[in-house]
């Protein structure tokens, strides 16, 4: 839904594998695991083997009773047919942990593989495509995938055995059963055909309409204190009735092509069994085969009901499967910044920073900022101050080394690239909360601190209310549990940023979602984070800028003023007229 | 004509206005999906129709049987063709009563879901709900899932009679080849269900485990991958690799688990049907042997044996199906039934202009202990500047969203104890207010458009530079749109309210301080509404007639 509702241009989108692609890592994925998968192979084989044995042995006995041939034979032929039955018992049970091995650790493996991926995507990439359609391919189409490797691809799997030897044992009862057997064949085909043809745009639409109905609901649900403040409450009962009705309405029309297609399978079922009664009849007629022959093919066609009914409904559910494996594939190919460990630089050092003819911007749009040069001395803070648009944020970005130049260098040290992660840390006003504890959360930033350090950094922030929750650093927060107000989880953000130790940290606008009452501890401690770095800060708030090292007045990508606080304010420019405004109290 | 509309006016109202008065518990749910609004007659009839089928699909092997009794042993030609014409009769009964019973049976699934959902966003979305007992996830998830799980009783009915049927017939026709076998039958079946019993409340469990740890992983995934960038930026982005790797992992073995239970659920369904069916085909051919029955009896009866393992082992997991049922049930039937605030005389407003406007005034909230009041006359223009505690709580109590408002607000001089009146009188927007799906335009929810407002809330500027304009889209749930624009929307679709007293809760945190000079001058020169601003921002506070300051408990002066 994410790919047609925002309207992402086609050149944005993230990629989605092709056929070839598709199948080269699928291939992959179970070529490192071969031996298993000729195990289960042979397992499955020895299933259809065991299984087709019952309906055939149920033949001999037929025969046996029927030529009076005493009662040891029965007996033999009884056994056996219990060991065949035990037999299928055990082996399908042990084909179905077979399978499950096989695709539940190639399915973690792919999974795990996306994700990383997924990581890894650079900001850039990932700003043009949108995160929704990458959030859907780590959970909607990584679940769809599960779904049908856990439950559709083994009863796929062994319906194709049991199909394939209940031929073959047609075939050794006598091959008129086999021919006549196929005489359904065409009928099947041409159902499953109309049927995915018709199926297709319906439950396309289908799944548009639930996910337009998910919507909604979300918003109902997430936003109804807004919504009876606006008084629309109505609106949106009504929105989200539509919504459903149009969902439900497509779901039947769906059970009316679903249903069709079942009413042809029966047809062919008729047909079957139909020819396969007359060649017995005939056959016994003519003495080619024995009455618990022309027994056994009713039986072994009547057995092949449940099969053939569960691999064609399930063509086209794995077929919606393929086209999640070939999102999920998409990504894993994807252009992807790799983790290079050899490019970290010390972490801990503040670098000088140096930018010569910079230009950048965004893909088409003209380059918000062009021909820029700046350079930063080790351990200055540098403050950015002027209206949106202005190329602030830009700016920023670049230094933090998520946007790449369109042209020009940011070196730090006169030598590395800035690399986002690893020589920079970018806090910005977009804050999250992750789903876990408070340390989790801060772990994040450090992995190997202990959780004194932890507490410290707690302290240092003034985050008291951390220490003061329940639980204090082992709370759960985030979806489910706690929610955290936006103030709190700006403040967790700089709790995280004090415990990173890159040497050049970039703040933009990192204190803004503190608003009223705490702006001023914000301000505080954004102020020790770049304590002993190198830090460029975008500050809303102009009593942070005063505390900077170097103030940058930026317009339309250009610096027009630049200076202390102090200096500017003598100078009487853009900047003081700004403060006036600001400290008019 | 007439009945029509009347009908569609009915459907019209049961959806935006449902009568959930009824649900007082679990089983109340669990009706109203499978039987109101006229769905019981079309469950009867669905069940009957897949009743049917199961009838006609027993029969088959016992056509089998006779086609080989009558038709192929004595090699009458005449005997296959009326065999086949049976046959073909049975199959045609069989496919139309199954598509028949098959579509009604979605067609009441579908519509009970459907009402049981309109049940509970109508409650959730109640003017007097306040939105606090249940998390929005959580609410979300009883709105999804549970209502579909819920009127899923009407497919747990119709199945099981049609298990049932299929057994009863297959029975019967044992019992009258012979006593014996039909009686061998019934007691298998017996024992098999006890059995069963045992065995799936294991593999239910696990099955839980499994779904709850796939949930895990995706909902982990989610996180991580919507908080993507923050991580980049902390390069955290290995760390996060290796969380999720643990949590697939686990994911992995508990559908590794799963796996072994089912296969152990496969391997003892599997041999027991293999006992029972190696013991009637003992029996009858010992039967047949002795003369007792003939060889197409034979047939039939091992023909029924293997038929009937399906229906078997389906009604083996019915207990657990409608264990799942009632505990969905009972979670609709609890939120249905939660209490809502106080509020006594509740006018839902369909119509968003109001007719009975009562001029404005005065209001009042009085200050809790030390805190001082708050007065606002019509046309003012009030700062606030206080803890975010007392700021949400205000927020709250001038929202309607606490109980006793009528105790410290006061409107025109007299209690607000009418939500009506209060929400009429007030506007507050929210600092986390939600942005929907839709247009620019369509999130100011204006009945008309104020050009002043667009323009002083920059969103006229902002828009201009779209190519469509106010109708350009702003994403789900806002989505498309940045911190600063966002807070800009929000704005401007306060001011259009119709409301006379509008509360503005720090609204301009997210913009730049040249943005934020220019609205609080703009707000100041905008004197249609009366404005309650909570903010710290200089600039904003500046620009009000009247500052009042809780931080240093006293009341700033009045602004020259």
């Amino acid at each position: 839904m994410s790919e047609s509702t925002t309207g992402v241009p086609a050149a944005d989108r993230l990629p989605i594998a092709d056929g070839r692609s598709t199948w080269h890592h699928v291939i992959r994925i179970f070529g490192a695991r071969r031996w298993l998968v000729a195990l289960t192979a042979f397992t499955l084989l020895c299933v259809a083997v065991t299984g087709l044995a019952i309906p055939a042995l149920l033949g001999v006995i037929v025969d046996v009773v029927s030529a009076q041939r005493g009662s040891q034979a029965l007996l033999n032929s009884l056994g056996l047919l219990f060991l065949a039955a035990l037999a299928t018992g055990i082996l399908t049970g042990i084909s179905q942990v077979l399978l499950a091995k096989l695709g539940q650790s190639g399915l973690a493996q792919l999974r795990e593989e996306v994700f990383e991926s997924a990581m890894e995507l650079p900001q850039e990439r990932l700003e043009r495509a949108g995160s929704g359609d990458l959030i859907s391919r780590v959970s909607r189409d990584v679940d769809a995938t599960n779904e049908a490797i856990g439950g559709i691809l083994p009863t796929f799997i062994s319906a194709l055995f049991t199909i394939a030897l209940t031929l073959l044992g047609l075939g050794v009862l006598d091959w008129r059963f086999a021919a006549v057997t196929l005489l359904c064949v065409p009928i099947h085909a041409l159902a499953l055909r109309s049927f995915l043809r018709r199926s297709g745009p319906i439950y396309r639409a289908m799944r548009v309409a639930e996910a337009e109905r998910g919507q909604h609901l979300l918003e109902a649900t997430g936003g109804a204190d807004t919504i009876r403040a606006l008084g629309v409450e109505q609106h949106h009962v009504s929105t989200v009735a539509a919504s459903s009705r149009g969902a439900v309405a497509l779901m039947l029309k769906a059970v009316v092509v679903s249903s069709r297609f079942y009413g042809w399978l029966n047809m062919a079922e008729l047909l079957g069994m139909a020819a396969i009664l007359s060649t017995g009849f005939f056959l016994v007629r003519a003495d080619a085969v024995t009455i618990g022959a022309a027994t056994a093919a009713a039986l072994f066609f009547h057995r092949l009901f449940g099969p053939i009914g569960a691999l064609l409904a399930n063509v086209d559910e794995l077929q919606k499967a393929g086209a999640g494996l070939a999102r999920l594939v998409g990504l894993i190919d994807s252009d992807r910044e790799r983790q290079d460990p050899a490019a970290v630089t010390h972490p801990g050092s503040a670098p000088g920073v140096v930018v010569s003819g910079l230009s950048a911007g965004y893909q088409d749009a003209p380059a918000v900022i062009t021909d820029f040069e700046l350079s930063i001395a080790p351990g200055e803070l540098v403050a950015l101050v002027g209206s949106s648009g202005a190329g602030k944020t830009t700016l920023a970005r670049v230094l933090a080394g998520s946007l790449e130049p369109g042209a020009g260098t940011v070196l730090l040290d006169a030598s590395a690239a800035p690399r986002l992660g690893h020589s920079t840390l970018l806090v910005s006003q977009e804050v999250h909360v992750f789903s876990g504890t408070i340390a989790e959360n801060l772990l994040l930033a450090a992995p190997t601190s202990t959780a004194e350090e932890l507490i410290q950094a707690v302290l240092e922030a003034e985050a008291h209310w951390v220490m003061a929750l329940p639980e204090g650093l082992e709370t759960m927060v985030g979806h489910g549990a706690l929610q955290l107000t936006g103030e709190q989880s700006q403040h967790l953000a700089l709790v995280r940023a004090l415990l990173n130790r890159a040497g050049l940290v970039v703040l933009d606008e990192a204190t803004a979602e503190g608003g009223s009452a705490s702006a001023a501890l914000m301000e505080r401690v954004a102020l020790r984070i770049t304590r002993g770095r190198t830090a460029v800060v975008v500050a809303h708030r102009l009593s942070q800028a005063a505390q900077a090292d170097r103030i940058l007045v930026m317009e339309d990508g250009r610096i027009v003023e630049q200076g202390s606080h102090n200096a500017l304010l003598t100078a009487g420019g853009t900047y003081a007229s700004l403060w006036a405004a600001w400290s008019a109290r | 004509m007439a009945p029509n509309i009347n009908k569609n006016q009915r459907t019209v109202d049961r959806d935006l206005t449902p009568d959930f008065s009824a649900i007082a518990a679990g089983k109340h749910a669990l009706r109203h999906g499978a039987f109101a609004d006229g769905r019981g007659l079309q469950l009867g009839a669905s069940t009957a129709l897949l009743m049917i089928h199961q009838v006609c699909e027993a029969l088959v092997p016992v056509l089998i049987g006779v086609g080989i009794d009558k038709a192929i042993g004595p090699s009458d030609l005449s005997a296959l063709l009326w065999i086949l014409g049976a046959l073909a009769g049975l199959f045609l009964m069989l496919t139309y009563s199954w598509r028949h019973g098959y579509r009604l049976t979605n067609r009441v699934y579908g519509f009970g879901d459907h009402s049981l959902r309109q049940m509970v966003i109508a409650k959730v979305l109640h003017p007097r709900a306040t939105g606090k007992q249940f998390g929005a996830g959580r609410t979300l998830n009883i709105a999804t899932s549970d209502t579909a799980i819920t009127a899923g009783l009407s497919w747990t009915i119709s199945q099981m009679s049609a298990s049932l049927a299929a057994l009863i017939t297959a029975a019967a026709a044992l019992l009258l080849i012979s006593w014996q076998l039909g009686l061998l039958v019934l007691v298998a079946t017996v024992v098999f269900l006890v059995l069963m019993h045992f065995i799936t409340a294991p593999l239910e469990r696990r099955t839980h485990l499994q779904q709850e740890r796939a949930a895990e992983a995706t909902g982990l995934a989610t996180d991580l991958v919507s908080g993507l960038r923050v991580l980049q930026g902390l390069g955290a982005t290995r760390t996060a690799t290796e969380r999720y790797r643990d949590t697939s992992r686990a994911s992995l073995q508990a559908a590794l688990g799963t796996a072994k239970s089912e296969a152990l659920f496969s391997t003892v369904t599997l041999g027991l049907s293999a006992m029972f069916l190696a013991a009637i085909t003992w029996a009858a051919a010992s039967m047949t042997l002795a003369g007792e029955i003939s060889i197409g009896q034979l047939v039939t009866v091992v023909g029924l044996a293997q038929f009937i393992q399906e229906p078997l082992s389906s009604l083996a997991y019915y207990p657990a199906a409608l264990a799942q049922k009632r505990a969905a049930a009972k979670r609709i039937a609890t939120l249905l039934n939660t209490e809502v605030g106080s509020g006594a005389h509740v006018v839902v407003r369909a119509d968003p202009t109001p007719t009975d406007q009562v001029a404005f005034s005065e209001l009042l909230v009085r200050g809790e202990g030390q805190r001082p009041d708050v007065r606002l006359l019509p046309g003012s223009m009030t700062g606030l500047r206080t803890d975010a505690r007392s700021a949400r709580e205000l927020g709250m109590l001038l929202a309607g969203r606490t109980g006793d408002a009528g105790a410290r607000l006061l409107i025109n001089g007299a209690p607000a104890d009418s939500l009506a009146t209060l929400r009429s009188t007030v506007f507050v927007a929210d600092h986390d207010a939600a942005i929907f799906t839709g247009s620019f335009r369509e999130n100011l929810h204006a009945p008309r458009l104020l050009e002043s407002v667009l323009k002083a809330t920059g969103l006229a500027e902002l828009c201009a530079r779209l190519p469509l304009g106010l109708d350009a889209r702003v994403g789900e749930q806002g989505s498309a749109l940045s911190g600063g624009q966002r807070q800009r929307l929000l704005l401007a679709r306060a001011l259009h309210q119709r409301q006379p007293v509008i509360v503005l809760t720090d609204p301009t945190t997210a913009l730049d301080s040249v943005s934020e000079a220019r609205i609080a001058v703009a707000l100041g020169s905008l004197r249609d509404a009366t404005l309650l601003v909570i903010s710290d921002s200089p600039m904003l506070l500046g620009a009000c007639d009247t500052v009042i300051d809780t931080t240093s408990l006293h009341t700033a002066g009045v602004n020259p």
